[in-house]
Parts: C-alpha cells; sequence; structure tokens
C-alpha cells in the first residue's frame, strides 16, 4: 500500500472571474520510507500540490489517499514544513518544537522531555530556551525541522525548506538530512525547485511541467546511500542532473562524455 | 541597577528638561508680568496648592480612580470578547464591526447627559462613560492583531490537527497580545478623560466634580492642582499598563530592544 497515492488530481483557483488552472490531473504514488522530491519551474503549482495533500484545500477533481485511506477530516495526517520557519516569536525553541504535541494534547513535561533527547540531533543542544530572533537562518531552520519530526508522522511534507537560506548553509543542511532520513526512513516528499538537492536527497524525482502542471516525468536516482557531498560531481550524477535539466526545460544540455 | 538608573535617566532627562525650563519660563513671567493668582497662578503657588489642599485632592482622586479602574476593566472586558467575535465569525465582523466604528462618530460630551437620566448620579454613570472612551481602541487594536496573523502559521497549525479554538488559542490570542496592549496603553491614558467629561455632566465628587466647583469661585490654583492630579493619574495608568505588558510579554519587549541595539551599533 501506497503511504501517499495522487490520483488525476485537479486544481484550479478563480481569479477575479477568471478561473486560473494550477494542477492539471496530477497522478503519482509514493511508497512508505520512500524519500520523492517533486521538481518543477517557480509557481507552477508544487506548493498547492502539497497543500493538498496535507489537507489545508480539497482539490477540485481527483483524490488523494493517504495510507489508503481518503478520511474527511484530512489535516493532521502528514507534518509539513514551510519555506518560512514560521517559528512562534513568543516560544523560545524548545516550546517550539513541542508545538505538535501540545495540540496532539501530550503533556507539556513530557513532550519537553522527548525534544530535549533530540537537541543534539538537531545540532539545537545549548539553544534550548533562546527565542528564535536571536538565532541564525540555518538553525532556525533546524528547529522547525525538529518540530515536524516532533510530529511523530510517518509522512513528512517539506516544501522547499532550504529556500530561504545561502548556498554555504543550504548544503550543509542538506547533508544532514540526507543523513537525518538515513536514521529515520520516514516517507518524504520534497518540493524544490533546485535540480542538484532534488538529486542529492531523493530515491525519486518528479518532475513537473509549467503551470498548470502535469507530471512531465520520473527520474529514479540509483546512487547509493549514504549520499556524499562529492557524489554531485560524480559522472553518474552529472548524467542524472543532465537528464532532469532536459525533461525540465525541454531542451538538450551538453553533457560531458563518460571516461 | 544602575544600568536601568543611567538607562532610565537616558530616557528622562530630555522631557524632564523641558518641562523644568518651561515651569521657570512660567514662574519667572507670572511674577515680572504681576499676573494674578485668578487669572494665571505661577507653579510655586500650584504646588503650595497641592500641599496645602493634599487631603482634599487625595479624596477626589480617589473617586476619580475607582471610576476609571472600574470603567477600563469593563471597557477591557467588553473589548476583548467583541474583538474575539469580531475575528472569529464574519457575521459579526460585517454586522457588528461597522456600528462600533460609526458609534465612534457621536461625541462622549452628547451621550453622558442622557446617560444621567438613564441611571443617575452614581458612579455607575462615570463608569460607562470611561468604559465607552476605553472600549474603541482596545476593540480595534485587537481586532487589527488578529487580522494580522500571518496565514501560513494558521495553516501550519492546521496540519497539525488543530481546530479553530486551538488555533486561536495557540496562534492568534499570542500574536495579536502586543496590539491587544498597544490599544490597552491609549485607552489608560484617555480613560481619565471619560471620568472628568462624566463628573462635569453630573457628580457630587470627583476630581471632575472639584474643578467645576473651583472654577466659578475663581480657585485658579486648585483648578491647576486638580489637572496636575489627574495629568499624574494619567501617566500612572499608562505606565502600569506598559509594565503589565512588559511582564506579560517579555519576548516581545527583547525582540523590540534587540532590534533597536542592531541600528545603534552600525
Ligand atoms: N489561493 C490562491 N488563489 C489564487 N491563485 C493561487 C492561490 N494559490 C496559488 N495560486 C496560484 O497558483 C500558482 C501556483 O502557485 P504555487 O503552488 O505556490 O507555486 P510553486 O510553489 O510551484 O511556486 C501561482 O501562479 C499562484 O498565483
Ligand atoms: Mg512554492
Amino acid at each position: 500500500m501506497p503511504a501517499v497515492e495522487v490520483k488525476g488530481v485537479r486544481k484550479a483557483y478563480a481569479l477575479n472571474g477568471r478561473v486560473v488552472p494550477v494542477l492539471d490531473s496530477v497522478s503519482f504514488s509514493v511508497g512508505p520510507g520512500e524519500f520523492v522530491a517533486i521538481l518543477g519551474p517557480s509557481g507552477c503549482g508544487k506548493s498547492t500540490l502539497l497543500n493538498l495533500i496535507a489537507g489545508l484545500e480539497e482539490p477540485s477533481a481527483g483524490t488523494i489517499a493517504i495510507q489508503g485511506a481518503v478520511p474527511r477530516k484530512r489535516t493532521g495526517l502528514c507534518a509539513y514544513m514551510h519555506q518560512k520557519d514560521l517559528l512562534l516569536p513568543w516560544r523560545t525553541v524548545l516550546d517550539n518544537a513541542i508545538l505538535p504535541l501540545e495540540v496532539q494534547g501530550v503533556p507539556r513535561k513530557a513532550a519537553r522531555e522527548r525534544a530535549l533527547a533530540l537537541m543534539d540531533v538537531f545540532g539545537l543542544r545549548g539553544f534550548e530556551h533562546a527565542y528564535p530572533f536571536t538565532l541564525s537562518g540555518g538553525m532556525r531552520q533546524r528547529a522547525a525541522f525538529l518540530r515536524t519530526v516532533l510530529a511523530g508522522k510517518s509522512i513528512v511534507l517539506l516544501d522547499e525548506p532550504f529556500g530561504a537560506l545561502d548556498a554555504l548553509t543550504r548544503a550543509s543542511l542538506q547533508d544532514w538530512l540526507a543523513s537525518l532520513w538515513e536514521a529515520l526512513r520516514l516517507t518524504v516528499l520534497l518540493v524544490t525547485h533546485d535540480v542538484e538537492e532534488a538529486l542529492f536527497l531523493a530515491d525519486r524525482v518528479l518532475v513537473l511541467t509549467p503551470r498548470p502542471a502535469r507530471v512531465r516525468g520520473v527520474v529514479p536516482v540509483s546512487l547509493p546511500r549514504p549520499r556524499q557531498r562529492e557524489m554531485v560531481t560524480s559522472p553518474p550524477f552529472v548524467r542524472l542532473k543532465a537528464e532532469v535539466f532536459q525533461m525540465l526545460t525541454g531542451t538538450q544540455v551538453a553533457q560531458e562524455a563518460p571516461p | 541597577m544602575t544600568r536601568w538608573v543611567k538607562e532610565r535617566l537616558n530616557e528622562w532627562w530630555p522631557p524632564l528638561a523641558l518641562m523644568a525650563g518651561a515651569l521657570a519660563l512660567w514662574e519667572g513671567l507670572a511674577h515680572a508680568l504681576a499676573i494674578p493668582r485668578w487669572l494665571l497662578p505661577p507653579p510655586s503657588a500650584i504646588v503650595r496648592e497641592l500641599v496645602a489642599r493634599g487631603d482634599l485632592l487625595a479624596r477626589h482622586s480617589w473617586v476619580t480612580l475607582q471610576e476609571v479602574l472600574a470603567g477600563f476593566a469593563v471597557a477591557f472586558t467588553v473589548g476583548v470578547a467583541c474583538g474575539v467575535a469580531i475575528a472569529q465569525w464574519r457575521v459579526v465582523e460585517r454586522g457588528f464591526y461597522p456600528l462600533v466604528v460609526a458609534s465612534q462618530t457621536i461625541p462622549i460630551i452628547a451621550i453622558a447627559p442622557l446617560l444621567l437620566i438613564w441611571v443617575g448620579y452614581d458612579i455607575r454613570m462615570k463608569v460607562i462613560v470611561v468604559a465607552l472612551i476605553c472600549f474603541f481602541p482596545i476593540t480595534v487594536n485587537l481586532v487589527d492583531g488578529l487580522r494580522s496573523v500571518d496565514p501560513d502559521l494558521v495553516n501550519l497549525l492546521r496540519t497539525m490537527g488543530a481546530g479553530r479554538w486551538k488555533v486561536f488559542l495557540m496562534v492568534s490570542l499570542p500574536w495579536a497580545l502586543p496590539y491587544l496592549f498597544s490599544g490597552a496603553k491609549v485607552a489608560a491614558a484617555v480613560s481619565v478623560i471619560g471620568a472628568v467629561i462624566g463628573e462635569w455632566v453630573g457628580a457630587s465628587a470627583g476630581l471632575g466634580w472639584l474643578m467645576t466647583q473651583a472654577v466659578p469661585r475663581f480657585q485658579t490654583p486648585l483648578v491647576f492642582a486638580s489637572l496636575v492630579a489627574l495629568g499624574v493619574m494619567g501617566i500612572a495608568l499608562f505606565q502600569a499598563t506598559a509594565l503589565v505588558e512588559r511582564l506579560l510579554l517579555p519576548w516581545h519587549y527583547t525582540m523590540k530592544r534587540q532590534e533597536a541595539l542592531k541600528w545603534t551599533s552600525l
């Protein structure tokens, strides 16, 4: 049974009386424990797709099954992380992290203990009681990751989680996320417009067309795990990158001859 | 502690210096031009009046203070309830909110005599006038705050499975608290005006009433002494609200300070 199954999903918005189609019959499925990257040009409808899966909006047509079921209340089934860290400024790092547990009704004390046990893994030790506005962008994003993981869902939806970071911080967080995922093996759907990021992290890359989005193709990433930063310059990676670029833009990219 | 004193001094010396200068000028001119007491008493005469009539002023200040505190409390309770209802239900927003705004165009001074007919001379009339004046800034600021919540934040809570009221309690309300306090500070500052208007229209005690008694007798120093008492009361109420804000929202206070420091240290 797939963890997420999207079948014939369409979504259109009405804008000043005009109907704007955003998703045009999107279908795909994600297996349990799989890391799938959704890649597409900006504005093609990636966030819309993720919001539909998260249950924040309803599709105009089609169905979205989570763990084989299509429940009436669709929110609260997947952990969700936005491009913005969305940390509450009035809560410390620790109390931000336990937010989903509080929503679920876990007593504060027990929730805090669970969060404290993970502070090292998320590189937040020593900053438990700091307010978000005192932290760097990378640390804030890690705090948001901790909050996402503490939601305790087996399906995690990430909407350009590194989009707002500088290149160096982004690379180091990608390395960190790769090893974190290799340890936790959650089902992850990562939305990104960065080809390298998609290939570096995912098992499969789903390439979308410009708006209205359809699935243009799926690229399996058969790179070995654990993934290492050096891989991004290896011939197989470069070949995949060319293939994905071609699929994204519909043009041929100059490819190095394999040695 | 010493740093705190230094910072307060830094903050307070310009207004204090300005006031001291103005008072000195006033004092000098009053003597130089031999202005009669009943027309414009010099500051020294007002201070003497404050001391000599201390008991009288304290008694009437206490009456006014009670009206102000009760009125503020009523306005705060009703204002928060209305603000929450306006922000949570579109029906209330569309039906009630325009009326709240429109009601502000009716001058309080015109309503006060009606209240006199309806509820009489006792403290209730003054409490209602104060509440009417304080209600608006509290409600409007709270509604603005609740409306300005980042929708992405609301969506985040929804993905966690939070319902409408959990979202409200965990995100919207804390988000709007700094706005609520802005409104409460404005309300605290104008609350004294409400009490004085109420007392002018119908009362038998209070600083406003004391002024209405002193004016026809040309007891101008007493009028000024009452004004000083009213001013002190207004400032104290404002500062008390600011203090509660700082205690309840330490994160907001430090964030604002940190931002200010970022700018000055460059
Ligand atoms: N609530 C909405 N109402 C109207 N149009 C919307 C709404 N949300 C998104 N859109 C439109 O849908 C398109 C896709 O948006 P989005 O999913 O955010 O793209 P992406 O995440 O791929 O950059 C955009 O052109 C945007 O203007
Ligand atoms: Mg997006």
